[in-house]
This record gives structure tokens, C-alpha cells and sequence, in this order.
């Protein structure tokens, strides 16, 4: 009992260390006087590429004297990456954005990051604070289903909001899988093993269906579009898909009941990162309001996890008139520490029933 | 007469620089088979999961299938053009072997995509022109596509080293089996398949090996419908969290003893070299090239079949995606739009990329093209304890996936200046490519005669000579596949680059990758086909000066002879350059008493 006691004091001051230890960053005229003395600021980072773009144009035309270096390298390839450079000693990214949650803990394992915190911290939702002090998640990912109304009525597509509606007969050898090894993959997934009612059970009655499992979300999509598989079933999220939508593709979408929702890049400044300054200036005008009004511009579309900010995304406004289109009623966020300790596990659940 | 040891300098040179090159990163791979993670220590686990349970059983078995019936299924195209080619000389013959050659400069990733546009069911384009002739679909997102597409996609390195060697094949051969009686299969099969026996095994072995360690065409075509095989598990390894590099490694293995048994069964076929040896100071007659003949305009149709199907048709698919927004299987002329591509010749990262990328191309051909030559020149004339190794320590990266080749090159120079700059691109493809280029050397070495390397060093001239005055020149034809081959192939290499990229050392496969990858496929497409482009003007330039050359050597033979010449042109740069090395022949004669014009035309007069 004793010693029960000393552990819990010690894990409270370690915490309590832990966070007086945070450094509060926020954007000052000596911040941006020393980042663009920097001049320079590299990123790794997992979104769209041409997502990022928009992205660092809008820090560009805020911060003209700053280049941004980008460097795409997605989920957890990019993770062991970096964790091979930390191994090596080598420091060259600044500033990180990942996706693969179980990775993100890795490099958080490894010391990679520094302890910070945005000085808007507390405008941000509890989802986007949950690796924090060393990752903050400015923007939320939606999980949807997203079908081609030329292939699938509006009036069938209506029965995935259901979580068991995918088992309709009628969808049989229409429906496209994605292998769950990142973020929006996975996310879904969790909430199949994790609800009672579905489970193993569900995934084998999902793979009566015939789905065909593509190795990554575009092929996915093109299939969609092309007709080939006019049901992406549990790999899409909503901001990918309002940017199709945004360009005339025969894409429709629906959130199921309840959506999955969870944060969707998780960035962290790197400890030892080579240009400090600029990386934090990075940071910290990704969680600022100018951040989140960029991260729902029209080639973003993501949703902000600023709880001071307004839905601005102007297709989400377009859509609202659509017969076919519902905004999410409930919504299910993962829980973090599950999907660390037993994603691997669900994935192999996942692997035994779909590919065997 | 034992050789000194300044004479065997060089070739120990040779030795580090390619254990450097090619042995360290593959060393790193089997390294990391026994490692546990990053700063773990040894294991066996791995190699006893891979190698002692059957847990990689069926892959192996799915791949090597796969491998074999595209190795047949590539070497037979690949021979039949080459056959057409040689033998028939059809018109426009400059020009077809371009088109024959032109799947190479198409990455299998793109051309994948190209096909899957093409023939996907009731959507894709062709499937759309057949039904509405009432005509039976095809399903290329099939086993049978799959191997289709790998085959047309490889057959041009069966047609590479078949070609040269078919040329210098002599047809008095098969002339003489004919007035013996024996029919044209008979010949075939006593004559042609005998004296091609290097080059053909080695085109299947080649193509063996790269599908078996192909991922893209499979990962596209086979993978989402269930197949499974080596490349994908270790994909899996190395993309899924949790990443395991030492059980990839430990899988890659398996794909480097599946190369190893391939080369010795080449090695134990081609022991005795001077079996094949088809070029001697008396050379073949080769038939007109570009007359109208029944059986030279069949030819023409043959190949321009296999190239609408093998280049046209995807190139003209991945045209159309790139002009498309999306592609929904049906589409009007009103929705084609150039933007993509104006996007794309506008963009920053498109531009350093593809600057990249041509700087990378440039550096690294010219470094394969130099080792190889050497190295395959020590292996075919001077075989020895040092030359045998650098050839297999050279050979052995074609049995590693590419991923596996970054992954050595990354545990290799993360610690040094080299890691995150261009430099390392260009060491991943001389790892890369070494091997390719190697057998191609040794093919073209194997098929010319020592007699006159010899008359000339009895006439003093030094190995710096031979090769000059005499090896480059016969190997002109050669050296051309190997540019082309070389170029292409790095400037289109994908896997190991997205690996080792940084955003200082972007090149433009990756870039394709990532438009790609984010379901931005007009993007990718537009960029796929300036990479097309660019490829096939650095080609038609390469022509270009081939023609020149082979223009200037005519007019300098039509000064010196008034013998008709008809070989081929790669043999006729060769032996116009062969000629200018008169004063050396001269010397050769009188050492050898023998009338230095008959050396020089052989015994009937004809040119060498």
C-alpha cells in the first residue's frame, strides 16, 4: 500500500514536472524577428500534398521572410524515419505532422519532441490535447462512406448510415476495403472491435460481402469514380471527400451513426530541431486561429479543433441544400491509449478474417 | 606468366569500389535480418520465422509462379521482336526498335495505371469500344493481365540481349542445316536456340528476378483481390505499424536465394564461353535491311502490334487521365482541359524535381555505363579469383527489393554527409542498376572473339587500346542499350528514392508518387507524361547521333572500299571504327604472316 502510494506520488510530480516543464509559445515580434533570421523551417508531414501547399502558402503570405521546406512522408514510413534519424543523431525536420497514432507514441517514447504548449491551448478541444504537451492536433478528421450515385441510389446509399447497412445484399461486390494501417483506416476499426453487436462477427460478415482491399485510399477512390467499387466503406474522411466534391466528381458521402471522429495530424516541434525558432513560429500559427481558418480553406476542408472557431467551409455550406446530404448526429472518438496498446492487435484481427 | 601485382591493382580497385557500391548496402540488409530494431541487438527470430515455418511459404510459391510465367512470357515477346528484327528487317527498322524498347521508358507503376484505365471491366476504355461493337470484354485486373502487363513491360530486356547477339549470328549456319535437309524448326532448335543459349537464359533469369521482387504492377493489379507474394509482405512489413525492417530484410533473403540459384544455373550454362562466341575476325552477312518482302511487312505488322499494345495504348491512357479531372470511363472532348499539365510546368517542386532527376540520370548512367564495362570485362577476359567476386558482389542487388536497397543505403550513410543529399540517389541506383548493366557487358564481351584482342596486344597495343580501338567500338550497340537502359531505368526508379528523398533531394518519380497517392491522378498523370517525353526526346537525340555517326562511318567505308555494307548498323559503327586501327593490324599480319586485307575481310571477303 505503501508503496502503491509512493509510485502515485511520484507519477503525480513526474506529470506536474512534466508541465511546468512546458514551454508556452506563443507568436511575439521577437518569435518572428528570430525565425526569419532563421529564414528557413522543414517539415515532415502526412496530409495531401497539395493540401500542404495551401497550407504553407497561407503561413507564407503571413511570414514572406520564412521558407517552408516540405517533406511528405506519410504515416509510418515517415515515422520509423524519423525515428531512425533520432537514433543516428541526426536533426534536420523541425517541425512534425503525423497521422499513425501508434507511431506518434513511438516518437514521443523516444524524446523526439519538445514539451510545448500553444498559448491558445485551452481554445482547443480536449481530442486535440491528448498527446500533449508534445502533440497537439489542430484539426479533426471525420470518418464517411463514400459512394457513386450513378452506381448507388441515394435512397440505398441512405442504409450506410447504419453501421450493419454495408451488409445489404444489394451492396455485395461493390464495396472497396482499405488495409487499416494509418489514422483513417484504423479509426473506424476501432470503434467495429470495440462496439458490442459487431466485432469479428461483423468483419467476417463484411468480407461475405466480396469487398476488394485496395492497399491505399486514392485506388479507393478512383475506383469509386471510375465505378469499379462505387462503396468506399470505412477508409474515407470527409475533407478528402468534400475536395472531390468541390471538383464535380460523381462522388456522394454519409456519415454513419455514430461518425467516428478523432484528430487528424498530430504536429509536434522537434526537440533538437535546427531551426527552433522558425519551427515554433510554424507551430504556433497552426493552432492559431489563422491556422484553422487555413486548415478550412477550400483545398483543405478540414474541420478545426478550435472551439472558438466557426465552420467556415464553404462546401459544407454548399452542401447543405443536397437532399442526400445529413451532417453527423453522434459522434464516437477513439480512445487514444486503446489504439496505441491494441491497434496492432485489431489489425491483425482484422488481417486473419479479411485476407485468410 | 604470373601477374604482378601493379597488374592486379586496378582490378582490386575495381573490387572495393563495387563492394562500396553494391556488396556494403546489401551487407546492411542481411545485418539488419538479425537485428532487433533500431538500437537492438542480434536475433535469429526472424530468419527462424522465415526459414523454418511456413509462414512464407505460400508467398514464395505465389512469386515464384508469377516470376516464371512473366519470365517466359516477357523472354518469348522479347525473342520474337528481336527474331523479327534481326532476320526479317522490316521497314522504319530505327524507329520500331525504339517502339519495342519504349516499355522501359514507361515506370511499371504508370504503365499500370495506364492499363488499369485501359482495361478495367465494362468502364475501362477499350472495354467500352468492344461493347459497343458487341465484342467479349477483357479483365486486365486479373492474374492473366497482371502477367500480361509484366511480360510486355519486360520484354525489352529479352529483347535487348537478344537482339545483338541474333545479329551477329550467322545465317550460313542455318543455310548449311537447311541444305543438310533440316527444316526452319529444326534449324531453330539445333542452331538458333544452342548459339542464343547465354542470352536467352540470362533474359529469363533477368526477368525472373525483377518480377519476383516487383511490387507496384502486383500491389496494383493482384494484391487487392486477395494474391499475396514477397514483394507485398514486404511491403507490409515495412509500411504497417509496427514497422519490422528485420523481418522484411529476413523476407528479402529469400528473393536473394531464389537470384542466387538463378545465376548459378546461368553461370554453370555459360561455362564455356567460347561456345557462344558469334563475332571472330570472319563476320556474319547479314540480310537487307528495309526491303518490301511478304515476310518483312508481316514482321512490321507483328511489331507494330506488340508496340500500340505495349506503348501506345497505356502512353495515350495516361495522356487522357492527365487531361481529365477524373476519369469516369466515359467523357466528351468539351471535358478535356490542359490545366493539368500547365499546373504541372508551373509548379516548383515539379521543376527542382525533375532537375533532380536529370541531374541524378546524367551522373549515375555514366557511372553504371564505366563499372559495368569493367567489370564485366574482368569476369569475360580475365577470370580470376578477383574478377569472380566483383562480378557476384556486383550481381547481387538485382535479387534485393528496392526498399530493402534504400533501407541498407539509409543504416549505411545516416551518419555520414552523404545522408538527405542528391549523392545518395545516385548511389541507390548504382546499386540498383549495377546488375543489369553488368550482364549486359558480359553478354555483349561473351560474343566477341579473343582473336582480335589478341592479334592487336601481339601488335603491342595496350588494354587502354583494345578497348578503345577495338572492344567499345564492337560493343556500340551495346553501349546504346546500356544508356538507354540505364537512363531510363534511374530516371523512373521510384521505391529506393522515396525512401531517401529529402526536400532538398526530391526527384520526380516521388512527386508522381505522392499526386498519386493522394488520389490525384491528373496531376500524376500530367507529370507522368512529361517524364514520357522527356525520356523519349533524350532518345530520339541519342538516335539522332547514332544516325550521324553512322552516316560519317558509310561515307568513311564508301572512301576506303568499294564492297557493299549491309550489317547492321551497330556492328557497322564498329567495325568502321575497328578499321581506323589499321596501323595496329598491319603489325598484327606480319606477326601472324597473314595478308592484312584478307584479316580485315575475312576469308570471303566479307567486312568484319
Amino acid at each position: 500500500m505503501k508503496k502503491a502510494l509512493l509510485i502515485a506520488l511520484a507519477v503525480a510530480a513526474g506529470i506536474v514536472g512534466k508541465a511546468s516543464a512546458q514551454e508556452k509559445i506563443s507568436i511575439t515580434p521577437a518569435l518572428v524577428a528570430a525565425a526569419e533570421k532563421e529564414g528557413e523551417v522543414t517539415v515532415q508531414y502526412s496530409n495531401p500534398l497539395d493540401a500542404m501547399q495551401a497550407e504553407v502558402h497561407d503561413f507564407t503570405k503571413a511570414y514572406p521572410k520564412i521558407r517552408v521546406n516540405l517533406e511528405r512522408k506519410a504515416g509510418s514510413t515517415g515515422v520509423q524515419s524519423l525515428l531512425q534519424e533520432l537514433a543516428a543523431g541526426v536533426n534536420r525536420i523541425d517541425v512534425f505532422q503525423g497521422t499513425d497514432t501508434g507511431g506518434n507514441q513511438a516518437l514521443i517514447d523516444q524524446n523526439a519532441f519538445a514539451a510545448v504548449a500553444p498559448a491558445n491551448a485551452s481554445e482547443l478541444d480536449k481530442s486535440a490535447r491528448a498527446m500533449a504537451p508534445y502533440l497537439y492536433y489542430p484539426d479533426k478528421n471525420v470518418s464517411v462512406v463514400m459512394y457513386n450515385p450513378k452506381f448507388v441510389s441515394d435512397e440505398q446509399a441512405a442504409k450506410l448510415r447504419s453501421w450493419k447497412g454495408i451488409l445489404d445484399p444489394a451492396f455485395k461486390g461493390k464495396i472497396s476495403l482499405v488495409e487499416p494501417s494509418f489514422g483513417v483506416t484504423l479509426a473506424p476499426l476501432l470503434y467495429v472491435v470495440n462496439t458490442p453487436g459487431l466485432g469479428e462477427g461483423f468483419l467476417k460478415q463484411l468480407k461475405a460481402q466480396k469487398p476488394v482491399i485496395y492497399l491505399n485510399t486514392a485506388q479507393a477512390r478512383d475506383a469509386l469514380i471510375s465505378g469499379q467499387q462505387p462503396i468506399s466503406w470505412g477508409a474515407q474522411w470527409e475533407s478528402v471527400t468534400l475536395s472531390y466534391v468541390n471538383q464535380g466528381a460523381p462522388v456522394h458521402f454519409v456519415y454513419t451513426d455514430p461518425t467516428v471522429e478523432w484528430g487528424g495530424n498530430g504536429w509536434g516541434v522537434l526537440a533538437k530541431a535546427p531551426h527552433p525558432n522558425a519551427a515554433r513560429l510554424f507551430f504556433a500559427w497552426g493552432m492559431s486561429n489563422a491556422g484553422g481558418l487555413s486548415l478550412q480553406g477550400p483545398k483543405i476542408n478540414m474541420r478545426s479543433e478550435l472551439t472558438t472557431l466557426a465552420d467556415t467551409r464553404s462546401t459544407i455550406k454548399k452542401l447543405s441544400g443536397q437532399p442526400w446530404f445529413r451532417q453527423p448526429k453522434n459522434i464516437w472518438s477513439p480512445d487514444l491509449q486503446d489504439w496505441i496498446k491494441n491497434g496492432p492487435k485489431y489489425q491483425q484481427l482484422w488481417t486473419k478474417v479479411m485476407k485468410q | 606468366m604470373k601477374e604482378t601485382l601493379p597488374g592486379r591493382l586496378p582490378r582490386a580497385i575495381l573490387l572495393v569500389l563495387v563492394f562500396v557500391l553494391a556488396g556494403l548496402p546489401v551487407l546492411f540488409v542481411l545485418l539488419g535480418s538479425v537485428r532487433q530494431g533500431i538500437k537492438g541487438g542480434f536475433t535469429s527470430l526472424h530468419l527462424q520465422k522465415v526459414f523454418l515455418s511456413a509462414a512464407y511459404l505460400h508467398p514464395l510459391l505465389s512469386t515464384i509462379e508469377l516470376a516464371v510465367l512473366v519470365g517466359l512470357g516477357g523472354c518469348l515477346l522479347g525473342t520474337v521482336m528481336a527474331w523479327l528484327m534481326s532476320r526479317h528487317r522490316p521497314p522504319g527498322g530505327r524507329l520500331l526498335e525504339v517502339g519495342i524498347m519504349s516499355p522501359v521508358f514507361i515506370s511499371p507503376f504508370i504503365g499500370a495505371i495506364g492499363w488499369i484505365t485501359l482495361g478495367q471491366p465494362n468502364t475501362g476504355m477499350l472495354n467500352v469500344i468492344l461493347a459497343r461493337f458487341g465484342l467479349p470484354q477483357i479483365n486486365i485486373v486479373s492474374y492473366a493481365g497482371t502477367v500480361f502487363i509484366m511480360a510486355i513491360f519486360f520484354a525489352p530486356y529479352a529483347y535487348t540481349l537478344l537482339r545483338h547477339s541474333m545479329d551477329r549470328l550467322n545465317p550460313e549456319m542455318e543455310e548449311a542445316a537447311a541444305i543438310c535437309g533440316a527444316n526452319r524448326v529444326r534449324a531453330v532448335f539445333a542452331i538458333v536456340i544452342p548459339l542464343l543459349w547465354p542470352s536467352l537464359l540470362s533474359a529469363v533469369i533477368i526477368i525472373f528476378v525483377l518480377s519476383a521482387e516487383m511490387f507496384s504492377i502486383p500491389g496494383l493489379l493482384l494484391v487487392p483481390h486477395g494474391y499475396d507474394n514477397l514483394s507485398y509482405a514486404i511491403y507490409d512489413k515495412t509500411t504497417h505499424w509496427p514497422i519490422d525492417q528485420a523481418e522484411a530484410s529476413a523476407i528479402g533473403l529469400i528473393l536473394l536465394l531464389l537470384t542466387a540459384i538463378g545465376m548459378t544455373i546461368y553461370a554453370y550454362s555459360v561455362r564455356v564461353q567460347e561456345r557462344f562466341i558469334t563475332i571472330g575476325p570472319k563476320s556474319p552477312r547479314a540480310p537487307a535491311s528495309g526491303a518490301l518482302t511478304g515476310a518483312s511487312i508481316a514482321s512490321l505488322v507483328l511489331i507494330l502490334c506488340y508496340i500500340l499494345f505495349s506503348c501506345i495504348l497505356p502512353v495515350a491512357a495516361i495522356a487522357l487521365r492527365a487531361m481529365l479531372p477524373f476519369f469516369t470511363g466515359s467523357f466528351s472532348l468539351s471535358d478535356l482541359t490542359l490545366a493539368n499539365i500547365q499546373n504541372t510546368l508551373s509548379d516548383d517542386l515539379a521543376l527542382t524535381s525533375l532537375w533532380n532527376s536529370l541531374i541524378v540520370t546524367a551522373v549515375a548512367t555514366v557511372l553504371l555505363l564505366a563499372i559495368a564495362f569493367f567489370v564485366a570485362l574482368g569476369r569475360v577476359r580475365r577470370p580470376g579469383p578477383i574478377a569472380t567476386l566483383t562480378w557476384i558482389i556486383a550481381s547481387i542487388p538485382i535479387a534485393i527489393p528496392d526498399v530493402l536497397i534504400g533501407l541498407g543505403l539509409i543504416g549505411l550513410y545516416i551518419r555520414t554527409p552523404i545522408y538527405a543529399t542528391l549523392y545518395i540517389i545516385i548511389l541507390v541506383m548504382l546499386a540498383r542498376f549495377l546488375p543489369v548493366l553488368v550482364r549486359l557487358f558480359e553478354t555483349g564481351l561473351i560474343q566477341i572473339g579473343r582473336e582480335i584482342e589478341e592479334a592487336a596486344a601481339i601488335c603491342g597495343a595496350t588494354e587502354a587500346r583494345i578497348t578503345l580501338a577495338i572492344r567499345l567500338p564492337l560493343l556500340a550497340g551495346t553501349i546504346r542499350s546500356a544508356i538507354t537502359i540505364a537512363g531510363t531505368q534511374v530516371f523512373n526508379e521510384l521505391t529506393a528514392s522515396a525512401l531517401l528523398f529529402t526536400s532538398a533531394s526530391s526527384v520526380l518519380p516521388v512527386v508522381i508518387f505522392n499526386y498519386m497517392f493522394d488520389g490525384d491522378y491528373a496531376r500524376a498523370a500530367a507529370l507522368a507524361l512529361v517524364q514520357i517525353v522527356i525520356l523519349f526526346a533524350g532518345l530520339l537525340v541519342m538516335g539522332m547521333v547514332a544516325f550521324l555517326a553512322g552516316i560519317g562511318s558509310r561515307r568513311r567505308r564508301a572512301s576506303s572500299t568499294p564492297a557493299k555494307m549491309d550489317e547492321p548498323a551497330s556492328i557497322g559503327r564498329a567495325t568502321a571504327s575497328f578499321r581506323h586501327s589499321g596501323p595496329v593490324l598491319a603489325r598484327a599480319s606480319d606477326e601472324m604472316n597473314v595478308n592484312p586485307e584478307e584479316m580485315r575481310y575475312g576469308a570471303r571477303g566479307k567486312p568484319i
